[in-house]
C-alpha cells in the first residue's frame, strides 16, 4: 500500500542493534527505508547489520551512548554523512532493571534518567533540524506499560518512561507547525534483551502469570512491532499525534 | 469470527472521551462506554483470538461535523484548525493507515488498546 511506503526514507533507530529496536529497524527495512541502527556494543551493532543486510535492507551501525550529547551529534552527522537526510527517529534505547527505591543511590537515578529519558531530549533535539530540512519527520518514543501500572522496584524506569510519555504530547504541540508528528508505542511483555522469556517450562513465575493473564494468551515478540512501527514512520499517520499506544498483547488490562 | 478462527473488531469511538463537553453528555457517555467495552471485550474473547480496539478521531469532515461547506459547523471548526498540533482537521482517508493495521495480522499484538487519532487535538484544547 502506498500510503504505508517508506522508500527514501531514513530512519535512526537507538538501541536498533538488538532486542525491539531490530524488530523495529527489520519493519521499517521491509516498507523500504534505509535505517541507522544506533547503539553501545560494537559486537552487537555488527550482528544486527550481518541480520538486516541479509535481509535486504540498507544499514548504518553507528556506535554511540546516547545519554552522551557528543554522541548524539555525531550520530546525527553520520547518518546525514551517508544518507543525506532524516525522516523518522525512533528512541528506543534504554536500561532497565529492578533496584528498590530505598536503596537506589542517586548515581543509579540519574544513570536510568539520563539512558531512559534524557536521551530522548538530545536524540528529537539533534534531529529536528534535519526534520525541518525534510519538510517533517515522524518521532516514536519506545516507552512501557509500566506507565499504567505500578512496579515497586522498578519506580526510576516508571518515572522515565512516564516523562517519555508526556514529553510525546507536549513534543507533539511544539513540533506540530514543522509536519513533525509525534507519538509514543507502549509495549508490555515482549521476549527481547530486556526481558528475556525463555523457552516454556525454564520461565520464572511471573512470566507464567502475565502470558495467562493477557488478552492473546502470549508474549510479544519483536516482530509484533513492525506494523505500528511502519504506520507510525509512513504518510499514514500524518493525522495521528501526541497519540500514547498501548501495544501489550491486553496485559496492562488484566493484571 | 470463531468459525474464522479469530477476528478483530474495531470500535470507533472519539477523541470526546478525553475531554468534557456540556451538549455532548449523552454521546460522551456512549463513546466512554464504548471504550470501556474495548478493554473487556478484549480480554473475553483474547482467547478465541479476536483482538478488540478503539480509535478515536478528533475533528473530521463528515456529515455528522461538516467541516467545510455550506453546513460548517462553524467556528469550532477555525478554533480546533488553529490549536491543533496539525494544523488542520481530518479526512476520512486520514483513518485508511490505521484502519488497516488494526484489522491485520500486523495487529495481532494489540488488543484492549484505545488510539487517539485526532491530530493532537485534545492535547490543544
Amino acid at each position: 500500500m502506498k500510503i504505508f511506503d517508506l522508500t527514501g526514507k531514513v530512519a535512526i533507530i537507538t538501541g536498533g542493534n538488538g532486542g525491539l529496536g531490530l524488530g523495529i529497524a527489520r519493519g521499517l527495512a521491509s516498507a523500504g527505508a534505509s535505517v541507522a541502527i544506533v547503539g553501545r556494543n560494537a559486537d552487537k551493532l555488527k550482528v544486527a547489520t550481518a541480520d538486516l543486510e541479509a535481509g535486504g535492507a540498507t544499514v548504518l551501525a553507528i556506535q554511540a551512548d546516547v545519554s552522551l550529547e557528543d554522541d548524539v551529534n555525531r550520530m546525527v552527522a553520520e547518518t546525514v554523512g551517508r544518507f543525506g537526510r532524516i525522516d523518522i527517529l525512533f528512541n528506543n534505547a534504554a536500561i532497565s532493571w529492578g533496584i528498590r527505591p530505598e536503596e537506589m543511590t542517586l548515581e543509579e537515578w540519574n544513570m536510568f534518567l539520563a539512558i531512559d529519558l534524557t536521551s530522548c531530549f538530545l536524540t528529537s533535539k539533534a534531529c529536528y533540524p534535519e526534520f525541518v530540512k525534510a519538510g517533517g519527520g515522524k518521532i516514536i518514543n519506545i516507552s512501557s506499560i509500566v506507565t499504567k501500572l505500578g512496579h515497586p522496584k522498578l519506580v526510576q524506569y516508571a518515572a522515565a518512561k512516564g516523562g517519555m510519555d508526556h514529553m510525546t504530547q507536549s513534543l507533539a504541540r511544539s513540533w506540530g507547525p514543522q509536519n513533525i508528528q509525534v507519538n509514543a508505542v507502549l509495549p508490555g511483555l515482549v521476549d527481547s534483551e530486556m526481558m528475556p522469556v525463555g523457552p516454556e517450562g525454564t520461565r520464572s513465575p511471573i512470566i507464567d502469570y502475565a502470558i495467562s493473564k493477557s488478552a492473546c494468551e502470549r508474549h510479544g515478540t519483536p516482530d509484533d512491532f513492525a506494523g505500528i512501527s511502519i504506520l507510525l514512520s509512513s504518510e499514514a499517520s500524518d493525522f495521528i499525534t501526541g497519540s500514547v499506544i498501548v501495544v501489550d498483547g491486553g496485559l496492562s488490562l488484566a493484571i | 469470527m470463531i468459525k474464522a478462527g479469530g477476528g478483530k473488531i474495531i470500535n470507533v469511538g472519539s477523541a470526546i472521551t478525553k475531554k468534557g463537553f456540556g451538549k455532548l453528555v449523552h454521546y460522551a457517555a456512549a463513546k466512554g462506554g464504548m471504550d470501556h467495552m474495548t478493554q473487556s471485550l478484549a480480554r473475553a474473547w483474547g482467547k478465541d483470538n479476536i483482538q478488540v480496539n478503539a480509535v478515536l478521531p478528533g475533528l473530521v469532515h463528515t456529515e455528522m461535523m461538516p467541516c467545510f461547506g455550506p453546513d460548517k459547523i462553524g467556528p469550532v471548526v477555525d478554533y480546533i484548525t488553529k490549536k491543533s498540533p496539525v494544523g488542520r482537521y481530518g479526512m476520512p482517508d486520514d483513518f485508511e493507515g490505521l484502519s488497516v493495521l488494526l484489522s491485520s495480522e500486523a495487529s495481532s499484538f494489540i488488543t484492549g488498546s484505545i488510539i487517539v487519532a485526532d491530530g493532537g487535538m485534545t492535547l490543544a484544547i
